[in-house]
């Protein structure tokens, strides 16, 4: 902090003579008196008539006189007036979801307020420039002295995505920092989610928001249950409420209200509903919370992901009837494209296939290329599994639970007249294991994945119950093609989103902004330093009226005294 | 001098208390030593040939026959005499301690007349001869203040001689002497004494202002007495204010004492005490002023 006016200083050789002025002497008074008979109790030597140096009259007086001269004085310097060479600002605006919350105005209106007034206090020479993180991170404006315009593109920007790309946005306004010399990071945010690494420049905080409470969705994902159109939906409420609460969830698919659940809430943490219910077609599965009286964000209460856009899955079935279980089970399925093929039947090079099934071994040729392979019963040495020999009326003893393949699946009691007894290499896993050893394994053959199974489905009860179907449409699920990324995320999950908006307390390796003070040039501190110059002027003046008052209550005192 | 005249009319419920037997030649309501008409039946004496026929006990003169005349006690009117010192000293003070003895001496006079009390009223002290007026009734009252109102503080003329002027030879039945005593010791005492000469139970009331009780002397070198231009050189400090407070004191319990052996009744009057607290408070507390009602005021 540098005085705008240093000469001013030169003001304080006045305390000289106002000094020497407190330590000369008044001239000594002679009174006239109704009587000196009184008085001749007190009469005493004179004391020198003239003037003459003395202790100060008033020390208070004199220290408050003094007091207002020097900051009369600072006040004239104008040490608020910074003389140093402009400076570049590098502002990293926070334009996550969770600066759309706010009791009225929301955070990012304070923060594009708090942009504008600093912009407003801006010297001539320095130059901003703007870097946004939220939905995208990006640079908005360079390094520019055109302050407004940086004003301006913040006002357009609205409340969007998560604050995952802050540290990128860091790492750039680091960069653009490094260009000048004396260069600032200025990190506007409520600092929700917010993670600042390691930069050349030092990174200020102009913190907006205050802690709130609120509850958003925080996963929903939808998934195929069965082959019947039955649908799995997954949600998450994350509540940061304070108290528990009951909110309704709306589903819908595409604009058609499919299901409305009620959810408990708690004061704080997830709550969570896995709801199957049966989906009409549609493109867009949303949900909502209504009914949520205390919310400071909105955003998040609405959250809608894509439905599986009805993916086709071929599949190539080899077996020697036409009409097998397994045949008509893939028939079943909505979304299957099946091809049966018998055991000598060609196929064509350029033939692929999502997945193909093997009940019987294939001998017409090489198996297409491409795809997921199943294989029943087949010889194991055809996928590269090693069997220590077929074993009759196994028991199934134990199957991969957590397997896709075995959801909804029940092996529990299954008869099985014979099955080949496997043996897994390192490379492969059992799925599923009897008491004779491993009946079904995994594993990779020629950079594919299959499954081989020991036994024949057709040949065991399996086919007669519910969970073949639901094997096959696992299966189905197994095989499909991978989904694609789509505007709302990834097909069936929801992007990620911030719910939890209560500010921290302290934001990474950051200090509090000069920014954050910049309406200061309203009263600028020259001006207070001459108003308190005024109001000790003023205190001083009002220090005899003090006296008198003291001196007063003195004699009332003596009266008293006297009076007694 | 200055008199509030409308103050006065709050103190019309008080009346000055009677010491003794009043002495003043006006009939009033007080009872007097005096024996001749009235309607309290005193004693009887042989008729004097010349007596009122009527007054003749002549149950008596049939039953004795012996003519005795009956006397009644006489109602008279107390005889009030007030004092005003009009010395240079008394022209100090915030307000005026001659303002304010003029303002308490209005008050003695206003409570006296109403009651038809005679009052004589007269200034001493001053630099003018003294200078007196007497009023028997309210309508005389007008006249006492008119001279209040006239004379002013000043000069140091021979306080002693001319009280002796004002009080003259004969004797008030109630003395009410108001000054600052500021006189030296003698002086002091033959003023005290010649009040106590010229009335069964005088009323002293010492009229004091800050310039006595706690002069401000910061960078004061030198005082001069406006009585006697005499100059003194005086210390400041807190040595000074307690030597002073010390000194007051003394004198105040001196004047007090003095007082008290000759009969006196000492009243201190602040000139920051305003008229009407100090009658109703001090004067009717010491007996000097009675509610007509009797009783508490």
């Amino acid at each position: 902090m540098n005085p705008a006016q240093p000469w001013a200083f030169v003001a304080l050789v006045l305390a000289a003579p106002v000094i020497a002025a407190y330590l000369h002497r008044r001239r000594r008074l002679t009174r006239r008196v109704p009587s000196v008979l009184l008085l001749r109790a007190i009469a005493g030597p004179a004391r020198p008539t003239r003037r003459a140096w003395a202790r100060p009259r008033h020390l208070v007086s004199l220290a408050l006189v003094l007091l207002a001269l020097v900051t009369m004085v600072l006040g004239l310097a104008d040490p608020s007036e910074d003389t140093a060479k402009p400076r570049d600002w590098v502002i990293v605006l926070d334009t996550s979801a969770s600066m759309g919350a706010g009791d009225g105005d929301t955070r990012l209106g304070q923060a594009r307020a708090a942009l504008a007034d600093a912009m407003t206090a801006m010297r001539p020479g320095d130059r901003v420039a703007l870097v946004t993180a939220g939905a995208q991170t990006m640079v908005r404006v360079g390094l520019t002295e055109d302050h407004a315009r940086v004003a301006e593109i913040a006002g357009e920007l609205a409340p969007e995505g998560t604050s995952e790309g802050m540290p990128a946005a860091l790492r750039l306004a680091d960069a653009i920092c490094r260009q000048g010399p004396g260069g600032s990071i200025v990190l506007v945010s409520d600092g929700v989610g917010v993670d600042v690494p390691t930069t050349t420049c030092p990174v200020e905080l102009l913190a907006v928001g205050r802690p709130g409470p609120n509850a958003g969705i925080t996963a929903l994902s939808v998934r195929e249950a069965d082959a019947l159109g039955l649908s799995e939906i997954y949600v998450v409420v994350t509540s940061a409420l304070g108290h528990a609460a009951e909110v309704e969830l709306t589903l819908r698919v595409d604009d058609d209200v499919v299901d409305v659940l009620s959810l408990d809430l708690p004061a704080q943490g997830d709550a969570e509903k896995l709801h199957r219910v049966p989906l009409p077609p549609g493109q867009r599965i949303s949900a909502e919370i209504t009914h949520l009286a205390d919310d400071r964000l909105a955003a998040d209460d609405r959250a809608a992901v894509a439905r599986h856009g009805g993916t086709r899955v071929s599949v190539l079935l080899v077996s020697e009837t036409r009409l097998s279980f397994t045949a008509e089970a893939f028939r079943l399925h909505p979304r299957v494209d099946l091809r049966v093929v018998g055991p000598n039947d060609a196929l064509a090079p350029d033939d692929r296939f999502d997945l193909v099934v093997l009940e019987t071994d294939y001998r017409a040729g090489p198996l297409p290329a491409g795809g997921k392979l199943v294989a029943f019963g087949i010889p194991p040495a055809r996928v590269g599994v090693q069997s220590a020999g077929e074993v009759a009326s196994p028991e199934i003893l134990r199957w991969s639970f957590d397997h896709p393949l075995f959801r909804f699946v029940d092996l529990q009691g299954l008869e099985l007249p014979r099955a080949l007894a496997l043996q897994p290499s390192a490379e492969q896993s059992s799925i599923i294991d009897g008491d004779a050893g491993s009946l079904a394994v995994t594993g990779r053959l020629d950079g594919r994945e299959f499954v081989y199974v020991g036994f024949v489905p057709h040949e065991s009860d399996l086919v007669l119950r519910v969970g073949f179907v639901n094997l096959v449409a696992n299966l189905v699920e197994w095989a499909a093609p991978a989904a694609l990324a789509t505007d709302e995320g990834r097909e069936g999950v929801l992007s990620k989103i911030e719910t939890r908006i209560d500010p921290p307390a302290q934001v990474g390796d950051t200090r509090r902004s000069e920014l954050a003070d910049v309406r200061a040039p309203e009263l600028p501190a020259w001006r207070l330093l001459v108003a308190a110059a005024m109001v000790l002027l003023a205190l001083e003046w009002l220090l005899p009226l003090g006296l008198a008052l003291r001196d007063r209550l003195r004699r009332r005192l003596t009266r008293a005294e006297v009076g007694s | 001098m200055r008199v509030d005249r409308a103050a006065l009319s709050r103190f019309a419920a008080l009346r000055l208390r009677a010491i003794g037997a009043a002495t003043a030649l006006q009939a009033g309501d007080r009872r007097s030593a005096f024996r001749g008409r009235g309607l309290e039946f005193a004693d009887f004496r042989p008729y004097d040939p010349g007596d009122d026929l009527r007054l003749v006990d002549w149950n008596v003169y049939f039953r004795l026959g012996v003519a005795l005349v009956r006397q009644f006690a006489e109602e008279r009117s107390l005889s009030v005499r007030i004092c005003v010192d009009v010395s240079e000293s008394m022209a100090f003070g915030e307000p005026r301690k001659a303002d304010h003895a003029a303002q308490l001496a209005a008050t003695f006079a206003m409570i006296a007349l109403r009651h038809r009390d005679p009052v004589a009223l007269g200034c001493f002290g001053g630099k003018t001869k003294p200078i007196s007026a007497r009023a028997v009734n309210l309508d005389g009252l007008p006249e006492l203040l008119h001279l209040l109102e006239k004379v002013e503080p000043g000069g140091s003329g021979d306080a002693v001689a001319q009280l002796i002027a004002q009080l003259g030879e004969r004797r008030s039945d109630r003395l009410v002497l108001l000054s600052d005593l500021l006189h030296d010791e003698d002086t002091t005492d033959a003023l005290l004494r010649r009040c106590a000469a010229a009335c069964p139970r005088p009323i002293v009331l010492h009229v004091l202002g800050q310039d006595e009780l706690a002069p401000d002397l910061d960078d004061v070198e030198r005082v001069i007495d406006a009585e006697t231009g005499e100059e003194i050189l005086v210390a400041d400090g807190a040595a000074a204010r307690a030597a002073y407070t010390a000194a007051l004191t003394r004198w105040l319990a001196a004047i007090e004492e003095r007082c008290r052996g000759l009969g006196i009744q000492y009243v201190r009057a602040d000139v920051r005490e305003v008229a009407r607290s100090l009658v109703e408070d001090d004067l009717h507390r010491g007996q000097v002023v009675e509610h007509i009602a009797g009783g508490a005021r």
